[in-house]
């Protein structure tokens, strides 16, 4: 019988998945998902953490209590850098070590450490070790590892194509996909920055990237910008911002505010966020400057209001559209 | 030229005398109270953690005092106190002020120190860089220790406010030597004094550890002044940070005494595998030596919303009960009241002396 692993469909889920999966997929484990986050998952989220954690790690926690009892193994790596310069958010470090608090009858938790900085292992020996603890081999490992880099830059290229990651995925892993609908005469592009694990949760940020599709909106979201992009942004800065999606987000937030490829940009922040509350003034700071594309920052957290948002949302989308039409007849 | 160090505890006290050779006139803002804090509060992001809040409302004071330059230490994470100087010196050019800011970043490599020392005055050798930190760590040892006697001595004793007085008078003392032999000197003065105070031995102090957030333990303004609140109400409290040690597990002043940061991490890490930023392993660490040391609790104090000490307070709820030791956690920001925090420590001191002295009978 194939071992089943867990993987709860929260934070970085909606960035690594398809790294994850292949290579759990290629040494013969079955890989199980939660499901899409719902009210319920985040009240047994909530009741697992306390309430001073932020919006998804809340959601996380729910994700684990939804699959520990369907699987042998919880798949809960601890990102600490993956790059140089980066950092995750303090808070993943201890996500294993918090989940076997809140949930004592927890399955074994797989909880290979990657850290790149100082006396850190490489990516790949990490990903071997990973193999080694379901007793796989280093050839094995080795070549699931090599597949399922190939998966991740396969899904990389497609969301830099312009399909929004949660598309992807759907495109990928669940077979019998009615076609995308293709989009015809896309007036507005709006560019949707933040956590991916905020802006593609549907609970999270109550599915604003498809209530901006339904309307006809192209999107642009962090991962679609390029890292050299991201680089040039983080040259002007007075230091680079160290947290890893930190910096993609100001980078991009401060390319598309001096940019006019996008006619606006639309900030989702999660309430508690660390990294946010420092990034989001930095971002306000910088829109407030001069001739800047308009700028929407939402937070939610578990008590935010759909309706409240939807409102927010149409008014500063009207605002676009206005700011147009007086822009095409002023000129 | 003029520099001002916002407070952390002892910290401007510390580096005045030694930066004074240097040609640098360390000014310390006026003492953090609860307008600047406001002051702070209202230019800072909301949900930013509360030293960010303080530290700004102490800009913001020294500036409207005329200093021109700030100092303050940076850092490359992952917790948020290695960007607060961007954003803080973003929000001050904004709110017009003209001022220069010299940030040590990464300030735990002394290539760092010297350079951000190098920028507040000049030419400096490394040596000499050297030889300041160097005496920015005798004289922050020298004040730790004051504070140590006087969390022993204020449960002891009923001149409580004579025993602030004096501590009072010491710190100005080691703020006034400006040199390794005058500061020798300054240590016998104020041992003479402080054997001058009566213990009282019929007094059975309780004890309790204090852990937390490193500003947060050391600062008595974002405190609360806890430590002399619980020193009063008859506790000897033990603090799991020290701003000497911080210094020495870095440069190694003092090769005899143990590396706390390897120390803690071996302690903590039955419960936290890898170290989750700030002090989230000193307080796991510290509350299971204290537990495992016999004291009567523990009391956790962090900034609302801080991401380490969040990770540590979920994990110490399994502490407590292995350890079967009692906890508090404070959870502080500008909207905290005093009277409600005060509330709080005497219920908790109140249980664990009853907790006692069942015990005893």
């Amino acid at each position: 019988m194939a071992l089943k692993i867990g993987i709860p469909r929260a934070l970085y889920y909606h960035k690594f998945y398809p790294l994850w999966q292949t290579f759990f997929t290629e040494l013969g484990a079955e890989v199980v998902l939660s499901p899409v986050t719902d009210r319920n998952i985040l009240k047994h989220g909530s009741d697992a953490t306390l309430d001073e954690f932020c919006l998804p790690i809340k959601v996380f926690f729910g994700h684990i209590n939804t699959i520990l009892k369907k699987v042998d193994f919880l798949f809960i790596p601890r990102l600490i850098s993956t790059e140089k310069e980066t950092y995750y958010c303090p808070q993943f470090f201890g996500l294993p070590d918090m989940v076997r608090v809140a949930f004592p009858d927890s399955p074994p938790i797989l909880e290979p450490t990657f850290n790149v900085k100082g006396k850190g292992a490489a990516i790949e020996s990490t990903f071997i070790e990973l193999g080694k603890s379901i007793l796989k081999g280093k050839t094995e490992s080795l070549s699931a590892y090599k597949k399922a880099i190939d998966a991740q830059a396969g899904f990389y290229s497609m969301v830099a194509e312009g399909t929004i990651p949660p598309d992807v995925y759907k495109e990928l892993y669940n077979k019998p996909t009615a076609s995308a609908k293709k989009e015809k005469g896309l007036q507005t592009t709006i560019a949707l920055l933040g956590h991916s694990y905020n802006i593609y949760d549907p609970l999270v940020s109550m599915n604003i990237s498809k209530k901006l599709m339904d309307k006809n909106i192209r999107l642009i979201t962090t991962e679609m910008v390029g890292d050299d992009i991201i680089d040039a942004e983080m040259k002007r800065l007075r230091k680079p911002v160290y947290w890893a999606s930190g910096r993609e987000i100001v980078g991009a937030a401060n390319h598309f505010l001096d940019s006019k490829d996008v006619d606006g940009i639309i900030f989702i922040g999660a309430f508690h966020c660390g990294p946010d509350s420092l990034l989001k003034a930095l971002i306000e700071r910088e829109a407030q400057q001069g001739d800047k594309t308009s700028l929407l920052s939402l937070s939610f957290d578990e008590h935010s209001g759909e309706a409240g948002m939807i409102t927010r949302l149409e008014a500063f989308l009207d605002m676009l559209e206005i700011k147009k039409r007086r822009g095409a007849t002023a000129s | 030229m003029k520099v001002v160090i916002p407070h952390m505890g002892q910290l401007d006290i510390a580096c005045r005398g030694a930066l004074r050779g240097l040609g640098i006139d360390v000014v310390s803002p006026p003492r953090s109270s609860n307008v600047s804090l406001k002051l702070g509060a209202r230019y800072s992001p909301e949900l930013a953690c509360l030293p960010f809040k303080v530290n700004l409302g102490n800009f913001i004071d020294a500036l409207n005092d005329g200093t021109k330059m700030i100092m303050t230490a940076g850092g490359c994470g992952p917790c948020r106190f290695g960007y607060y100087s961007i954003l803080q010196e973003r929000i001050l050019q904004d709110m017009g002020y003209k001022f220069e800011m010299v940030r040590a970043d990464e300030p735990d490599r002394l290539a760092n120190l010297a350079k951000t020392l190098k920028e507040a005055s000049g030419a400096i050798s490394k040596f000499t860089a050297y030889k300041t930190v160097y005496f920015i760590y005798k004289r922050a040892d020298f004040l730790d220790r004051l504070i140590k006697w006087s969390h022993w001595l204020r449960p002891r004793t009923s001149e409580g406010s004579r025993l602030s007085r004096l501590c009072d008078d010491a710190i100005a003392m080691v703020d006034a030597a400006s040199s390794l032999k005058e500061l020798r000197q300054v240590k016998k003065r104020v041992k003479a004094l402080f054997k001058g105070i009566k213990i009282d031995n019929t007094k059975k102090p309780i004890r309790l550890g204090l852990v937390g957030e490193f500003f947060m333990v050391v600062e008595p303004f974002a405190n609360m002044d806890i430590e002399r609140k619980l020193g009063d109400m008859g506790v000897e409290v033990t603090r799991g940070v020290w701003l000497s040690d911080w210094i020495n597990d870095r440069f190694r002043f003092n090769p005899f005494k143990r590396n706390q940061i390897k120390l803690v991490n071996r302690i903590a890490r039955p419960y936290l595998k890898y170290p989750a930023g700030g002090e989230s392993a000193n307080t796991i660490a510290r509350t299971i030596m204290f537990a495992k040391k016999g004291y009567d609790g523990v009391i956790h104090i962090r900034p609302f919303s801080c991401m380490p000490e969040l990770v540590a307070q979920k994990i110490l709820t399994k502490v407590e009960k292995d350890y079967n030791i009692p906890m508090l956690t404070l959870s502080v920001d500008e909207h905290s009241s005093e009277v409600g925090f005060d509330t709080r420590i005497e219920a908790f001191v109140d249980m664990l002396v009853r907790k006692r002295d069942k015990r005893l009978v």
